[in-house]
């Protein structure tokens, strides 16, 4: 039997909100891209690193030998971060490594000597590649950092040999203008290209991420709703089984004149299709979670009052089975403000669940009392069960309909999974909280807590 | 007409269901109804009392009604012994999968207890020659 598993938001409500499971699978998929790309790139930069080692053997300069080891340590440390899948890392190493790759070509080309030639202004075209990596690696941020530092470096080149005699050597010829102009301009348009591109990217990503989270919300609650429905399927057959079969017999009784069995059949059937009645009122229940609640007439309502009159609905379910140790802590004239029939719903249903839950034999304690929150009054009701708990993780699952714990959902305890959902509509309507706590250790139970505004 | 008592094996973990069936297999067959709660409980009464029928429902937890008829076939003490499956899962899946474990009579909730007693009567002079044929009818179809 799966294990119901539901996104914390229902597709109905807007994709915009993510959860952090959802956000951490997006995350993983835009990894995917770029980790592709630089298992391709990475590999390939440092054997190309690698293949110019033997010229630098046959005559190393200092800029050079540099250059080579700045490479092989940003490139190994960006080859441990691709293989190690951390995306990021690998992604500034990359970008550290070309980036400063590129400003030591152009500075060992001639303007560390003070001088600018043609070859120096073909190098700072090299300054266009950290640009591109940026934009295919890392954030529309980054781009715009990056290709202003290349800008400002290039006109930081010019300016500082500005008055050597090899600049103007070079602008003797008027045409000359261009490689000066140049090396500004185009990383400044690619840059600019980058960005838009990368912001435009980032736009269509984020709509298919949209759709796709949304389309996985939808087979989720599609697949709950079918797992209900097979549930209550279920759940309706067995005490309809026994109601008919109750009936057949007490038919069966009087026609052989057996007056005081007849009368046993009948109290039976009716015991059954109470209970049959039951699960049928909750499954109609649902609607009130669709739609939003109904205007509500708060009024004060007296807290012993309430807890005693749900504790003795519960009894009366249960009246064909051993009645349970109820221990009762709850301090006099209390009041809550809400409306009746929701509250004896959340009661009744925190209560009989306790019951349900937990083996017969274990004491059952609820209680009431005044509590300060936010210097407001507030009553905190609980309810606690000696069960089986509830596993940490799945506890905030309960609260969202259809949803059972597997170990209930195979076992024989009737239950459609919209208790406690029906509960948080009631509670949130009246402006409270419910939650539950559990260490999930047999035998410890679980404690069930509502707060509502005191009165 | 029937001279002997014959012995019914209710298994089901509902305890409900228990005590309907049981009262309508007294009522409608003159059987004598023992009963068990879960699988593992109904395999270890089927080796012991050896019934003339049991009656498997099969969700239950721990040993499910499945596997508890394959272990019910697959032991020579027990593998003679009619199985009648009942179940509130009512796809077709359901249905062979029931057939297939070994079943010899698949049966949708809600059962009359008249139906029951009707299937009881049907399986319960099924021989095992009979049995064999059909399983293996099922398994060319």
């Amino acid at each position: 039997m799966q294990k119901p598993v539901l996104p914390r938001m229902l597709a109905s409500q807007t994709v915009s909100i993510r959860t952090s499971s959802e956000r951490a699978v997006l995350i993983q998929l835009d990894s995917q891209r770029r980790l592709q790309l630089l298992r391709f790139i990475v590999p390939g930069l440092l054997v190309l690193l690698i293949l110019s080692l033997p010229g630098v053997f046959v005559s190393p300069t200092l800029s050079e030998v540099l250059q080579i080891c700045i490479g092989f340590v940003t490139y190994s440390i960006a080859l441990w971060a691709t293989l190690r899948r951390r995306v990021s890392t690998a992604s500034i190493a990359l970008l550290f490594g070309v980036t400063t790759r590129a400003i030591a070509v152009v500075l060992f080309s001639g303007p560390l000597r003070g001088e600018i030639n043609p070859s120096t202004v073909v190098d700072l075209f090299l300054l266009i590649l950290p640009i591109i990596i940026a934009g295919i690696f890392t954030e529309p941020r980054i781009v715009a950092i990056i290709s202003c530092i290349c800008v400002i470096f290039t006109t930081g080149i010019f300016l500082t040999i500005s008055r050597s005699h090899s600049l103007n050597t070079l602008l003797t010829v008027p045409e000359n203008a261009v490689l000066i102009i140049l090396p500004i301009v185009i990383p400044l348009l690619i840059g600019f290209l980058m960005f838009v591109g990368t912001l435009g990217f980032r736009r269509v990503q984020q709509e298919l991420e949209d759709a796709r989270i949304a389309l996985a919300r939808e087979k989720a609650v599609e697949r709950l709703r079918e797992q209900f429905i097979s549930n209550v399927n279920h759940e309706l057959r067995t005490p309809l089984m026994a109601l008919q079969s109750y009936l057949v017999m007490a038919q069966e009784l009087r026609q052989r004149g057996d007056v005081v069995n007849e009368h046993r059949m009948i109290d039976e059937a009716t015991k059954v299709s109470d209970d049959l009645g039951r699960v049928v009122k909750s499954v109609l229940n649902l609607r009130r979670l669709r739609t939003n609640s109904n205007t509500l007439e708060f009024t004060s309502l007296d807290v012993f009052e309430q807890i005693s009159r749900a504790i003795e609905v519960v009894q009366r379910w249960n009246s064909d089975q051993e009645q349970r140790d109820l221990h009762l802590t709850i301090s006099a004239g209390m009041h809550v403000r809400g409306e009746e029939s929701r509250l004896q719903e959340i009661l009744t249903n925190l209560i009989s669940n306790a019951i349900k839950y937990s083996p017969a034999g274990t004491a059952i304690e609820i209680g009431a009392h005044v509590i300060t929150e936010a210097a407001k009054p507030i009553v905190e009701f609980y309810v606690r069960d000696y069960g089986y708990g509830i596993p940490p993780d799945e506890g905030i699952l309960l609260f969202e309909p259809f949803v059972r714990l597997e170990r209930d959902i195979t076992s024989s305890t009737l239950g459609t999974g919209l208790g406690l959902a029906i509960c948080r509509t009631h509670v949130e309507a009246m402006e409270g909280k419910i939650w539950l706590n559990s260490t999930g250790i047999p035998g410890a139970g679980t404690t069930f807590y509502v707060h509502l505004s005191s009165v | 007409m029937l001279e002997k008592t014959y012995r019914v094996l209710v298994i089901d973990d509902d305890a409900r269901l228990i005590h309907v069936l049981t009262e309508g297999l007294q009522l409608f067959g003159a059987f004598e109804v023992l009963s068990a709660n879960d699988g593992a409980q109904g395999l270890e009464k089927c080796m012991t009392e050896h019934p003339d029928v049991a009656i498997v429902d099969v969700r239950m937890p721990h040993l499910n009604g499945y596997q508890l008829i394959r272990a019910l076939r697959g032991d020579a003490s027990t593998s003679d012994i009619p199985l009648i499956m009942l179940s509130a899962m009512v796809e077709e899946k359901d249905q062979l999968m029931g057939i297939l474990s070994g079943a010899d009579v698949y049966l949708e909730k809600p059962v009359l207890p008249q139906q029951l007693v009707a299937a009881i009567h049907h399986t319960i002079f099924l021989t095992q020659e009979q049995r064999a044929e059909r399983l293996q009818q099922l398994a060319e179809e």
